[in-house]
């Protein structure tokens, strides 16, 4: 078993109380989980994100920017992490809102211990699975552009549901140059099946029917 | 003692506005008056229509008016305005038979079987009748304190007064139709009067200038003051048409165009004050409930805030008591974290009773009475527990103390909270300046001798204007060691003292919290 070692992941917490963020670290380190603490937001921008699965504990009243609205600013730049919030008094509209735009738990202190950590597993684990989805899509995208104009051109149409003689016909070649391309490109795609390519295709976002 | 009083034109004294407006309505029929005396006798044509006309329009204005009245009757209980009611009433009701009765009004000689003297008579009647009711209406006014007796039903007493003015003009119209020759004579023809009316007019004169007299030296109201417009008209109608012994000259018609004008006059003043004064009712009523929604508001924040200051020491101890439980419970248990854990978790105790404390300090009203407090002492004391904390932060600290300030009502303790808290948060928006001075201005001053202003000035990061009023908010804050309560427990103490707290932008940098707080009257309410 060789499977490439995986990264340490790691816990980023920014609350402006530093008791509590000293409880977090003493908690996530007893559990083994590397962990970071930042007291306010435009602190925890400055570090940069590791490729590493991440999570994020996010106090709701920060001073400055809030938590709710630094939830709202990191989905608008784009930057995507699994984000826990803590507050000292959550209300229904509060959590309402932190749950729609995409939190994965909304705990009100004092929280069970057991709560937070099952919250920051899942937490690890969707950002693991983002991260993975993310890294075959960059090498799907990297494998298509490594084909040919022609074999982009007869792949597209091929996934769009043309037979290979329609394929011929419309880019004007003869149906063996279609099935020679077809062949190399499915080869260099890494796909098994015609129902794999037309899944790629989809990941893709090709439409042939343009 | 100053005693509940339902704010109605009868007991509302009249501003300085209304009453000007009065007395140039008082001049203007005065000018008019005299205006008309060099054409006293010029004769007009006979306009039969104008009787009728004019008799409908002072019927209306007087019942309306009586009307109204009766209302604020119903309300105030005060038997003045059940009289001035009553007056009103009868005039209005005398009018129909003067009317009726007028000769070539409706028919040649007057309905009703009217004699020559009867539509005279009426009128002699009619003119007594406002002046005795404003005289009985001032006299009562004295008497009877403005104690509304808000016991027992309006409908009865005005049921009666209606009743006995009806019976009262019924008789009186009897007296001068059917009777009327057991009456002395005042017209010669339909035309003329004789020298009976000269006599009789300076009667009315004198019992308009007796209410005119009585009401002006107890005048107090808004009524008081239209109704001597009223009077003042009424005089002047009975002025003209003494003077002259022949109808439809151009001074009969000008005494009737008086008569209307007092009547709608009052009138007008009567609805226009009734509608403003709904206005204002109804706008004060929307102020109030949004005061108390906005003290709702702060109640909700002030909690929020304890919450927040009592859970957060709580949510360490939680967060470590069961850390520690996982060091002990490796295999094997690591001591040294654990402890370190506990050591954390008796200092987050400690904080927690502190916050406590401070809270059961602010709220704690009994045994901690307001006192005559020198603001600028309380800045001094405030300021030195600071001194070190703002010498850590690099911020130089401006006094401008206003000296002989007038003493502030109030809570010691709290007003330090307030002045500790924004304070601090003052020096916290200042800890991200790196690139210009960090300063720190507390100033005291007089505000329009009704309150003395503290402001607290800093150079820091400044509030956004679309905030300004989200900082009073529990949820939201700017500051966060743990020092204070916040800045909605600030607003709910400031707003507790009668006062204000609220903030502007400073330019070109930072913020302005101000804080005003009422001097109190020495030995009065705060």
């Amino acid at each position: 078993m060789t499977a490439p070692a995986e990264p340490r992941p790691i816990v980023f917490v920014v609350d402006d109380d530093v008791s509590l963020r000293h409880a977090l670290v003493t908690l996530f380190r007893s559990v083994g989980l590397q962990v970071e603490t930042f007291a306010s937001a435009p602190e925890f921008l400055q570090c940069g994100l590791p490729d590493a699965p991440s999570c994020l504990v996010l106090d709701v009243r920060l001073p400055g920017v809030g938590g709710l609205e630094f939830q709202t600013n990191l989905s608008a730049a784009g930057i995507r992490i699994p984000i826990i919030f803590i507050t000292g008094h959550g209300d229904v509209p509060m959590t309402v809102r932190a749950m729609k735009a995409g939190a994965v738990e909304f705990l009100t202190k004092p929280f069970r211990d057991q709560d937070l950590l099952d919250a920051v597993q899942r937490a690890l684990e969707q950002d693991r699975i983002g991260r993975e989805e993310q890294k075959s899509l960059a090498g799907l995208r990297g494998r298509f552009t490594s084909l040919t104009p022609r074999e982009q051109e007869v792949i597209t149409l091929v996934t769009a549901g043309l037979m290979n003689k329609q394929v011929a016909g419309k880019i004007g070649v003869s149906e063996i140059t279609v099935k020679v391309h077809r062949s190399n490109a499915t080869r260099k795609l890494g796909a098994r099946s015609l129902a794999e390519l037309i899944k790629m295709a989809q990941i893709l976002g090709l439409d042939g029917a343009k | 003692m100053p005693e509940e009083q339902p704010v109605l034109l009868s007991t509302l004294p009249p501003s300085r506005g209304q009453e000007r407006l009065a007395l140039t309505v008082a001049a203007l029929l005065l000018v008019a008056y005299i205006a008309a005396a060099p054409f006293m006798h010029i004769h007009l044509a006979s306009v039969d229509a104008f009787i009728p006309v004019v008799d409908t329009t002072l019927l209306l204005t007087d019942t309306i008016t009586a009307a109204l009245l009766f209302a604020q009757f119903s309300v105030l209980r005060s038997r003045a305005l059940l009289a001035l009611a009553s007056g009103y009433l009868f005039t209005g009701l005398l009018i129909v038979p003067h009317g009726l009765t007028f000769p070539g009004a409706f028919t040649p000689t007057g309905l009703l079987g009217a004699g020559l003297q009867t539509t005279v008579y009426l009128y002699i009647f009619w003119h007594f009748g406002l002046p005795c009711a404003a005289i009985a209406y001032t006299l009562l006014k004295r008497t009877h304190h403005e104690t509304p007796q808000a016991h027992g039903s309006a409908r009865g007493p005005v049921l009666a007064s209606i009743s006995i003015v009806v019976l009262t003009v019924s008789m009186l119209t009897w007296l001068v139709t059917a009777g009327v020759e057991w009456l002395p004579a005042m017209m010669i023809d339909a035309m003329h009067s004789n020298a009976s009316w000269h006599y009789t007019a300076p009667f009315i004169i004198a019992m308009s200038i007796t209410a005119i007299g009585l009401l002006w030296v107890r005048r107090r109201s808004v009524l008081d003051l239209w109704l001597l417009v009223v009077l003042w008209a009424w005089l002047l109608e009975t002025l003209l048409l003494s003077t002259t012994a022949y109808r439809f000259s151009l001074v009969w018609y000008a005494g009737r165009i008086y008569g209307l004008l007092s009547a709608s006059f009052v009138l007008l003043a009567l609805l226009s004050e009734s509608t403003m004064m709904y206005a204002r009712l109804a706008l004060s009523v929307m102020a109030q409930r949004r005061e108390r929604e906005g003290r709702l508001m702060t109640m909700d924040a002030v909690a929020a805030s304890i919450a927040h200051e009592i859970n957060q020491p709580l949510g360490a101890i939680v967060i470590n008591s069961s850390a520690s439980l996982r060091w002990l419970e490796r295999e094997p248990p690591d001591l040294d974290e654990a402890r370190a854990a506990l050591k954390q978790i008796t200092s987050d105790g400690h904080r927690a009773s502190k916050a406590m404390e401070s809270i059961r300090s602010i709220f704690k009203q009994d045994g901690q009475e307001k006192t005559p407090l020198i603001i600028n002492e309380i800045i001094r004391e405030t300021i030195t527990l600071l001194h070190g904390e703002l010498h850590a932060r690099g911020i130089l600290l401006q006094l401008e103390l206003t000296a002989r300030l007038p003493m502030v009502l109030g809570h010691r303790g709290q007003l330090q909270q307030v002045v500790l808290n924004i304070v601090m948060n003052a020096a916290e928006a200042m800890s991200a300046v790196t690139e210009r001075g960090r300063v720190l201005r507390v100033c005291s001053a007089t505000d329009h001798s009704t309150g003395v202003l503290i402001s607290i000035e800093d150079s820091g990061i400044g509030i956004d204007s679309k905030n300004s009023s989200r900082i009073f908010d529990a949820f939201y804050t700017t500051k966060s060691n743990g020092m204070g309560l916040g800045l909605a427990i600030c607003r709910s103490i400031v707003e507790s003292h009668g006062g204000r707290l609220w903030v502007s932008p400073r330019t070109p940098h930072g913020a302005v919290f101000h804080i005003l707080l009422p001097t109190g009257e020495p030995g009065g309410e705060p």
